[in-house]
């Protein structure tokens, strides 16, 4: 019997195009099974062909395009729509590339656009391998349509404002003692922000366009805070930048940690100092990532990327970069008036407008509409409806979770967490026919669930990147621990059974993000995970 | 052989300059309101039809639509016609759909998002045929989401939207060659696909294809 078909030619043999391959599966089993799916698929494509696209709801989005295209040519008659910057020609590229092998650099690759056209590159569609070029001197640009850039920041000193506060979060002028940083602070060039190593957070405005969020356990100084380019420098800890969008002009926030600077080009990053690296996310939009030499590459939406302190090469760890601690920083204004909360009594996790909960105990906010804080201790919630427009300051209320009703109703505070210990009095009413512990089981139960079923969907993905770079085909099971500290956060995980280093440390990155029920504060627990990828 | 519905790529020899780029687009880049109206109103179908074979069955083709406009009214004052409109305006909707599908990926998704009813090619289709005709597309697109973002776009606008290599080389800004080299990769890995897909089992005996002799010598 002469060689099986491949499946091109059982697939144009579908199309009657292929004699030989059709005689041949009239005679072999073997391929029948093959061939049918392969005319299937073809019947597939030849229906895709004739489809027409799916009923769109033009008049509603006419209705709306036409209001962008009316907003639009304002914008282009008013000269606030610029052309956008545009990458460096092929002929510029190769001749960075030179002058850059001339001086010895030969450890970075070229980055080189093969086509140049005038197509937008407002927003990301792939991410760049891990590679750097030297930057050019930023004085000025070749291309007419580009803007000039000046060299040194020219712009006056600013302040940064304090958008929300939680403690512990304190505030040092240059040379000065840290005091209690709060609502009303005005942080300058030279100020230090820094938060608990296990709680605290502080949102800031910077140049009113953008926010930095200074995660728990962060120090960060503000270096400079100039009114067209500000620059902090991180040291240790996570902030998160977020800025307008691509393609928009206007002042821009670096971020510099262990020689690198990380330059937000538009969207939102987060940058992280974790052990002998600096881990950057780029959640949307696009950033630079320059070393302390001047070397720099674009990393664009998606990325995410371990840049080392030894000044090594950038490594590219994942594709789908995501922040689990986003804040609703649209919530929050800096034009709006600084309000002091009330101390909440009850001491947890915390979530605004219902954002990822976090460790920290909120201070102050400025609140761009009414906005909502609460604070979560096992089954206990108590909330904070903060209105902008009230003059009477808003007081902590229970929520939810079997609170007698009339306590509810009354919207009183409840009584403080020293005279009511947490667990010991009865807050809670159990549901009829279920005991309070096993109501507590459950919700422990559903609490992990929902982490696991989280953490399933991270492994895979890292899992899946492994596959791509062949090297986790032997191990199928293994199992991960969580160890799993105050506040539900896991403080530290084992990975076992895996023997690819590329697929230990993904499920420990993401291991170590998850948030877990804070009922299992104290204990460890293990998770068998499997390797589904072939 | 499927004709495209999208407009050339191309520019011809002797293409008139209203041809490469429509007064109304000249306008735009000046200001004129009536002239952005005009942009969108001339594209929209086009814009919809090409991010909807780049899609799929995905429900989110508003959004896209939308998205594309944004671009391009954004970028509008850039466009230096150094190439035909369409050409441009393909080239953002290449580049925003796969921004779509990328960030869509990157979201969790605890439960399969509503997928968009194709319309029939004829109105006179019973609904039972329409479900059948959606699950098919359905099927369709999952073994082409199996392949890269790159070989998946050229397949795409080749295979089924009938754009020819050049045209597809100005759109996603790679030379011929490596279209056709992404081409042939994602045919080989389509049909594997395919080949190893056994959903289309049911549709292979929906379709009534199994009057082939299955007999070895």
């Amino acid at each position: 019997m002469s060689a099986h078909p491949t499946d091109q030619a059982l697939f144009e043999a579908a199309q009657g195009e292929n004699p030989d391959a059709r005689d041949h599966v009239k005679t072999c089993k073997a391929c029948v099974k093959r061939y049918m799916r392969l005319a299937a698929g073809a019947a597939l494509i030849s229906t895709a062909k004739r489809e027409s696209f799916p009923p769109v709801d033009w008049t509603v989005l006419d209705a709306r395009m036409l209001a962008v295209a009316d907003r639009a040519a304002a914008e282009v008659r008013a000269g606030v729509v610029r052309p956008i910057r545009r990458f460096p020609t092929v002929s510029v590229t190769v001749g960075v590339a030179l002058a850059a092998a001339a001086a010895g650099v030969f450890a970075f690759r070229m980055r080189t656009h093969s086509s140049r056209t005038d197509a937008p590159i407002a927003r990301s569609t792939h991410v760049r391998p891990p590679t750097l070029v030297p930057s050019t001197p930023s004085v000025g640009s070749s291309s007419g349509n580009e803007r000039a850039v000046p060299a040194v920041p020219m712009g006056v000193e600013t302040e940064a404002v304090v958008l929300l506060a939680a403690a512990p979060a304190s505030h040092a002028r240059r040379g000065a003692t840290a005091v209690v940083l709060t609502g009303a602070t005005h942080v300058r060039e030279g100020d230090r922000v820094s938060t608990g190593d296990e709680a605290g957070r502080v949102v800031l405005a910077v140049h009113s366009t953008y926010r930095v969020d200074v995660r728990r356990g962060t120090e960060v100084i503000f270096a400079s805070l100039r009114s067209d380019r500000a620059s902090l420098t991180l040291t240790k800890g996570t902030v998160r930048v977020e800025g307008p969008d691509p393609g928009e002009h206007g002042p821009s926030v670096g971020i510099e940690a262990a020689g690198w600077t990380m330059q937000s080009k538009g969207g939102a990053f987060t940058a992280a100092i974790d052990g002998q690296l600096v881990r950057v996310r780029v959640l949307s939009g696009k950033i630079s990532v320059r070393r302390g030499d001047g070397a720099e590459r674009e990393v664009l939406a998606g990325a995410e990327i371990e840049l080392a302190h030894d000044g090594g090469a950038p490594r590219e760890v994942s594709q789908n970069a995501r922040d689990v601690d986003a804040l609703d920083m649209a919530a929050l204004d800096a034009g709006a008036r600084d309000i002091a909360l009330a101390p909440a009594r009850l001491t947890g996790d915390v979530s605004f407008e219902g954002s990822t909960r976090w460790a920290g105990t909120p201070t102050s906010t400025r609140p761009a509409r009414v906005v909502s804080f609460r604070v979560h201790h096992g089954n206990q919630t108590i909330g904070l409806r903060v209105d902008p427009a009230a003059s009477a300051p808003a007081a902590w209320t229970p929520e939810r979770s079997g609170m007698p009703p009339a306590a509810v109703a009354s919207r009183e505070p409840i009584a403080p967490a020293a005279q009511t210990p947490i667990g010991a009095q009865a807050l809670t009413v159990p549901r009829p026919g279920l005991s309070e512990q096993d109501r507590q089981r459950i919700q422990l139960e559903n609490g992990r669930d929902v982490a696991m079923g989280t953490y399933r969907f991270a492994a895979a993905r890292c899992f899946v990147s492994c596959a791509n770079l062949r090297e986790c085909g032997s191990v199928r099971t293994g199992s991960v621990g969580f160890h799993v500290g105050t506040g539900g956060h896991v403080t530290s995980a084992d990975v076992r059974d895996f023997d690819s280093a590329e697929v230990v440390n993904c499920l420990r990155r993401e291991a170590l993000r998850l948030p877990m029920p804070v009922q299992m504060a104290g204990q460890i627990h293990v998770e068998p995970v499997r390797n589904r990828n072939p | 052989m499927v004709t495209s519905t999208i407009a050339p790529l191309d520019v011809p020899v002797r293409a008139s300059p209203d041809e490469i780029v429509p007064p109304y687009v000249r306008r735009a880049m000046t200001g004129d309101a009536a002239a952005f109206r005009d942009v969108y109103a001339h594209h929209r179908r086009d814009v919809a039809r090409l991010a909807n074979r780049l899609l799929g069955p995905r429900g989110d083709l508003d959004d896209v639509i939308q998205e594309v406009f944004i671009q391009v009214f954004r970028s509008l004052p850039a466009f230096r016609g150094d190439s035909r409109f369409t050409t441009w305006l393909h080239r953002v909707t290449v580049n925003v759909v796969l921004m779509h599908l990328r960030a869509q990926r990157s979201r969790p998704q605890y439960a399969p998002e509503a997928p968009a009813e194709t319309t029939p090619a004829n109105d006179t289709a019973s609904p039972l045929d329409n479900v059948a005709r959606n699950e098919r597309m359905k099927a369709l697109y999952r073994i082409l989401d199996s392949v890269s973002d790159k070989k998946r776009t050229v397949f795409i606008l080749h295979d089924l939207e009938g754009v020819a290599a050049a045209d597809i080389s100005k759109m996603v800004g790679a030379p011929v060659l490596t279209v056709r080299t992404r081409l042939f990769y994602a045919r080989k890995e389509v049909y594997a696909a395919m080949a190893s897909e056994p959903a289309l089992d049911a549709i292979a005996r929906e379709l009534s294809m199994g009057s082939i002799n299955t007999e070895c010598p």
